[in-house]
């Protein structure tokens, strides 16, 4: 099977819609507010941690709020975030990468910030306003969004084997020629 | 409201070839450009690259016109699909106040004028 | 799906910054070291005069430093006999340690003859040693400081905007230059000078001192100094001992070759214990000088940290004896010569930097709590929070070991016209085993790789997949050369490379010997399009 015909390929993943209903993402909203609009999501890798933040990201743009989003990649413990400015949201992934010592230097940088909203592996950063998880369930609704149908205990088992992970899923069904097995 | 019209003859293409075609657009205010794109993508198993290879802007857009564009196209990299990457030629409408999806026309690049395929092993 | 317009981000003014930084601070100790050499310099255009020397030996008081080196000489200038006690301009003469201001005086014995260096505009000023000239050497490190400084200013001032397209005709090529040069050279020049000065001498007084005669003697006083800077404190052991040779008391501080403090207080402390005052001990003193003595002549642990320093100086023959060059390197008859992907040399000394380093770190810790169980004080927690890193430094070791082993390993020698060919072409080129012999098969297979990075939050996976595979070659026996054509097929792909997906080509070199151990290695070629 060609790349482009994949339905798991890359792009068509990135294009899955966050699975929140208009009430869950009400609560995230008062939650941020309620917290000085500062706050984290918080959940293992490939539970759609990235995913929330993208569509926060819309809605605030929608709003007219002006957004600054900034991607930690691994090893990357130190930022000086010298281009968040005032009035700004910032959106951060990967919150988890810096040190304790760049995580304060970050809080002091951003006191004017608009908001703050982090991602992060593990809660203690700032409120956690959303715990990410996700379930076989979820999964199969996915594989079905992308591939037209789905085998539920397959999907349990491929759920168990990656530990929740849904990006390693999801990338086990590539391999498989777009099978959803 | 955009639109891009390629006929069939030119969206299989050879390296150093031209894309001609035409694109209208219908909207509230007038524009203050308008502008066709000639650029390749990757789909697969990795991360979207994207490069943009040439750009022909329109002079004095209207609100509502069809104009002509003509874009030669490089001699690499073909379009090729893998089981891992596929590349794609594209030419796509953007203007400075369209909020809608910009329309885009999918083209082949390559010597034979077809995809190249590498997804079965040899 | 919208093209995003072309926008470069990011601020020149950090790069800038630091640029500046280093050319500043490289320009400050170029100008410092700069002052020492002049002096330095001038001092050999001083007057050699006779001199003796008519006392030597050691003061103590009750400062920091308390033991004081003094050698005094007379020596004749115009007739008159004058009197110094200046070793050489700007020396010190006190010291912390005893066997320091001993090591010192013992140069110079009462009634050596000798010449005497004096400064003819001012004849009062006379001393007995001059400070070496390879403090020029010295000047390299601030070089470079300035250089790098200058090139990252230049870089933030006058940006290059040029960018190469992402394609097989735009493919960036590294290639060393004069930064790798210079930069081989301060990491061969501080690498020797950080070996010399601290480990070298230790290493040997350590080796010659499993010879020394064991005698016995008193321990006059012994203590626990401790020192503070701003990392907190540290702790060390010094011991005053006194032994007897030949009917004459010497007296000697020096407790092994290597010293070094500690955070841990309570293993000095234990250590301390050894030693009460007044205690009756046994040192070791070279047979050939009764100055000479260490009280424990085993080999410091620390002694493993010696190998930084090599390994900057294997890092810096690395970097600066790889030829400067524009091009591919090319054989004598000015064929190409296709070079493996990763260079084994780079991956051992990468791997062996990684596993020192870590060792190095991880043994002074262990060591400290090897003695701690030994003396009957060991702990548990430490004992098991460091396990795992051992056994992660026993693994980098054995990593190592096989990159080590590969260095020596024959290799393969790919030459053709050039390091490119075009789709549906065809590349003669020529291979040449070196290096020992016992390599029994030879295998060369032409394989096209597609590659493909996906970066979402924090992760980045990689997967790659084998879309062409061709062996171009396979013999059996004792063959040390022999010639392939790499022939491409018309109808793939051309070399491709993008930030997050490539199509790579390689000529992927298996041998294998007589044992189990094979060697397999890509050689990477340019795949070119067809010409329009």
């Amino acid at each position: 099977m060609r790349a482009r015909d994949n339905p798991f390929r890359a792009e068509r993943v990135e294009a899955l819609g966050l699975r929140l209903s208009e009430g869950e993402w009400a609560l995230i909203e008062a939650r941020w507010q309620a917290n000085h609009r500062r706050g984290a999501i918080v959940g293992p890798e490939g539970t759609g941690k990235t995913t929330l933040l993208d569509e926060w990201q819309r809605r605030l743009t929608r709003k007219g709020l002006p957004c600054f989003r900034r991607t930690l990649r691994r090893g990357e413990s130190w930022w000086p975030a010298r281009d968040v400015k005032a009035g700004t949201v910032l959106l951060l992934d990967g919150a988890e990468q810096l040190s304790g010592l760049a995580w304060w230097h970050l809080r002091w940088r951003c006191r004017r910030a608009a908001g703050v909203v982090v991602t992060s592996h593990r809660p203690g950063f700032l409120a956690t306003l959303w715990e990410a998880r996700t379930t076989p369930r979820l999964l199969a609704d996915l594989v079905t969004e992308l591939a037209g149908d789905a085998d539920p205990e397959a999907c349990v088992t491929l759920h168990g084997r990656h530990g929740g992970n849904l990006r390693l899923a999801l990338r086990e069904l590539y391999d498989g020629d777009g099978k959803s097995r | 409201m955009l639109t891009l019209h390629v006929p069939d003859v030119h969206r299989s293409v050879v390296p150093q070839d031209t894309v001609q075609g035409e694109a209208t657009w219908w909207l509230d205010n007038t524009p203050r450009w308008v502008e066709v794109r000639l650029f390749w993508h990757t789909e697969g198993k990795g991360t979207t690259d994207v490069q943009v290879v040439q750009r022909q802007r329109f002079e004095s857009p209207g609100a509502h016109e069809t104009r002509p564009f003509s874009l030669t196209l490089p001699d690499c990299p073909y379009s090729f699909s893998g089981r891992l990457i596929s590349l794609v030629w594209s030419v796509e409408l953007v203007c400075s106040v369209a909020a809608e999806a910009a329309p885009r026309v999918d083209l082949v690049m390559s010597p034979s004028g077809r995809e190249i395929r590498i997804d079965q092993r040899d | 799906m919208s093209v995003p317009a072309n926008n470069s981000r990011g601020s020149r003014v950090v790069p800038g910054c630091f640029g500046l930084v280093f050319l500043l601070a490289g320009t400050f100790f170029f100008a410092l070291i700069s002052r020492d050499l002049l002096r330095t310099a001038l001092s050999y255009h001083w007057t050699s005069v006779p001199a003796e020397v008519v006392a030597s030996g050691v003061d103590e008081d009750a400062t920091e430093k308390p033991y004081i080196a003094v050698v005094r000489f007379r020596y004749l200038w115009q007739g008159r006999w004058r009197e110094s006690e200046r070793l050489r301009p700007g020396g010190t003469r006190r010291f912390e340690a005893l066997h320091k201001a001993q090591e010192l005086v013992r140069q110079y014995p009462v009634g050596t003859r000798t010449a005497a260096h004096v400064n003819p505009a001012e004849p009062t000023e006379a001393v007995l040693e001059r400070n070496s000239l390879w403090l020029g050497l010295a000047l390299v490190l601030p070089l470079v400081f300035i250089g790098f400084g200058g090139v990252a200013l230049a870089a933030a001032l006058f940006p290059d905007r040029r960018r190469a397209p992402l394609s097989a005709g735009g493919l960036r090529r590294w290639t060393p230059g004069w930064l790798a040069v210079a930069g081989g050279v301060v990491l061969i020049l501080g690498g020797s000078a950080l070996f010399g000065q601290l480990f070298a001498p230790a290493l040997a007084k350590t080796v010659a001192a499993q010879r020394w005669t064991p005698v016995r003697c008193t321990v006059l006083r012994s203590a626990v100094r401790e020192s503070h800077d701003s990392d907190g404190s540290t702790y060390a052991l010094t011991v005053l001992y006194s032994y007897r040779i030949a009917g004459r008391e010497y007296r000697s501080d020096r407790v092994r070759f290597l010293p070094y403090s500690t955070s841990q207080y309570s293993s000095v402390r234990a250590e301390r214990e050894q030693y009460p005052d007044g205690a009756a001990a046994t040192c070791h003193v070279n047979p050939d000088d009764p100055d000479d003595v260490v009280l424990d002549r085993r080999p410091s642990a620390f002694l493993a940290v010696a190998v930084m320093p090599l390994l900057m100086v294997g890092g810096g023959l690395v970097l600066a004896c790889r030829p400067w060059r524009r091009g591919p390197r090319r054989t004598r008859d000015g064929q190409v010569l296709l070079r493996p992907r990763t260079s084994r040399g780079l991956t051992a000394l990468g791997l062996a930097g990684m596993a020192l380093f870590w060792n190095g770190l991880t043994s002074v810790f262990a060591a400290e709590v090897v003695s701690g169980w030994m003396s009957g004080h060991g702990q548990v927690f430490l004992t098991l929070f460091l396990a795992p890193f051992v056994l992660i430094g026993l693994g980098m070791l054995w990593a190592c070991w096989g990159a080590i082993w590969k260095l020596g390993a024959p290799r393969l020698e790919l030459a053709a016209d050039r390091a490119s060919v075009r789709l549906g072409g065809r590349l003669p080129a020529r291979w040449d085993l070196r290096g020992r012999p016992g390599i029994r098969r030879v295998r060369l297979r032409l394989v096209g790789l597609e590659r493909a990075t996906y970066t979402r939050g924090t992760d980045s996976i990689t997967d790659e997949r084998v879309f062409h595979e061709r062996v171009l070659t396979d013999v059996t026996g004792d063959f040390r050369q022999g010639a392939v054509e790499i022939a491409v097929p018309h109808d793939t792909m051309h070399t491709f490379e993008a930030p997050h997906n490539q199509v790579r080509w390689s000529v992927v070199v298996t041998l294998a010997g007589d044992g189990p151990a094979t060697i397999e290695e890509g050689y990477e070629i340019i795949v070119e399009p067809h010409p329009c």
